[in-house]
């Protein structure tokens, strides 16, 4: 009760493993789902 | 292009965010009164900024979908909706994560945290109504219009810190932080940008796929009792 | 109307719902009603009208005024409008230790309830500034890092250190 936080890295890391594993979990369902929409058309040539 | 886009942009962005975490974790220093705690802020401020990056974005497309009646603007919409409620959850969870060990509870509704889960309900809901609406010219009139109203919250939600107390800080600027911590953060604040790009660009394929699709199927599909408004 | 014309409407009756509500917000007197905390002199000013009313209060603690009891577990502190004395003060009184950051000068939020004469805070909050710089007398991150950690496991010796620390300092004490 200094008036400074030591330590606290348990926060620190439980920060940056939610942000690196839900990037990752994000990028690839993005990947999934763009190369299912890619592949799952019929491209029937007309844009709307 | 497009393909050295797509092999090169994610390659780019984890590059930055390798470098990025690096910079954040190891050499920028301790804070005074944080301690090692505040390195929070290398991911906590760029998820904010992809955030309301993306939420502008949508905004802008829903106006030119309304003025230029532009159909990729209305998937660009959806598409940076779905990346910004992304990086608004991300946001959350990570301030929350930083604010037990510094203010000493998980949350509070300050009108900064109010404003931000306002920020992320709203595109929430932006992507609960796209999913509702069968008719896609109702559904893209609509979202606009809700896009460009729940947009009124971001200003709300920069300004909060100053018109209101909070016990949210204001922004930090160059001269209230460490040289060594200000480029540690624009490191990964751009590596937060390049993933927001490689993610939107993912994202935009998906809606003009469903866009394609819907085109093709046949008109007597469209729900025909429901006068146009 | 074509319907590309009907489209352009709806975005300038958008923009305008949304532009409207913006103004409201900013020029209307919303700030009185959306008040997070009261500072001392807000709440001396209404203290009658919130007697057993659960009120959030802000403000810096004051320099000198930090009691800390680690025993008892229970802190007192004067929230003040600045650090230093001047200006209206509240007594402010709370179980449990409180977050790491907790110091004399720093901004402080509490939420509870006020007698009259001391608040009663069931929930404390640190403040933190837009302030990011490395102590001024450790230039290394490491280097305070390994200063500092002797110290971790030793937090309620530490607390006590306070407690005597707080007592010289001249500030009354009903205990």
């Amino acid at each position: 009760m200094n008036g400074t936080i030591v330590g606290g890295w348990e926060y620190i890391w439980a920060a940056y493993l939610v942000t690196w594993g839900s990037l990752a979990l994000y990028a690839l369902s993005l990947v999934w789902r763009a190369r299912k929409a890619k592949s799952g058309e019929p491209q029937p040539g007309s844009k709307p | 292009m497009q393909k050295a886009l797509d092999v090169g942009l994610p390659i780019v962005a984890i590059v930055f965010l390798v470098v990025g975490g690096v910079l954040g974790l190891t050499v920028a220093p301790a804070d005074k009164d944080m301690g090692d705690v505040y390195r929070i802020m290398y991911v906590h401020v760029p998820a904010a900024w992809a955030a309301l990056l993306a939420v502008t974005v949508t905004f802008v497309a829903s106006l030119v979908y309304l003025l230029k009646n532009n159909w990729h603007a209305d998937a660009l919409g959806e598409a940076s909706a779905e990346v910004g409620v992304f990086f608004g959850a991300l946001l959350i969870v990570l301030g929350s994560i930083w604010a037990r060990p510094t203010w000493g509870v998980w949350w509070d509704w300050d009108p900064r945290l109010t404003t931000a889960a306002i920020l992320l309900f709203a595109f929430a809901g932006y992507l609960a109504l796209r999913r509702f609406v069968d008719d896609p010219e109702r559904r893209a009139t609509w979202a606009a219009v809700a896009a460009i109203v729940a947009y009124v919250d971001v200003p709300i939600l920069w300004f909060s810190v100053r018109w209101w107390r909070t016990l949210h800080q204001i922004q930090n600027t160059g001269e209230s932080t460490h040289s060594v911590m200000t480029k540690s953060l624009l490191w990964n604040a751009l590596a937060f940008a390049l993933l927001y790009v490689w993610f939107v660009r993912l994202r935009y394929r998906v809606a003009l796929a469903r866009q394609a699709e819907e085109l093709a199927e046949p008109p007597e599909t469209e729900p025909a009792h429901t006068p146009a408004p | 109307m074509t319907p590309a014309g009907k489209k352009r409407l709806t975005a300038v009756a958008a923009l305008a719902v949304a532009g409207a509500g913006l103004v409201y917000l900013a020029t209307g007197n919303i700030e009185e009603n959306l008040v997070y905390y009261w500072t001392p002199t807000d709440l001396l000013a209404k203290a009658d009208t919130v007697k057993n009313a659960t009120i959030r209060l802000g403000g810096m603690v004051q320099t000198g005024s930090k009691q800390w009891n680690a025993e008892t577990l229970s802190l007192r502190f004067v929230m003040g409008e600045t650090p230093e004395a001047g200006g209206k003060t509240i007594t402010v009184v709370s179980t449990g230790a409180p977050p790491q950051m907790f110091r004399e000068g720093i901004g402080c939020i509490v939420e509870g309830k006020f007698d009259g004469q001391i608040f009663h805070a069931d929930r404390l909050m640190v403040k933190h500034s837009n302030e990011y710089k490395p102590p001024a007398d450790v230039a290394d991150s490491h280097q305070l890092y390994k200063t500092l950690a002797p110290e971790t496991p030793a937090t309620h010796k530490s607390g006590k250190e306070d407690a005597v620390r707080a007592a010289p300092a001249g500030t009354e004490t009903t205990r």
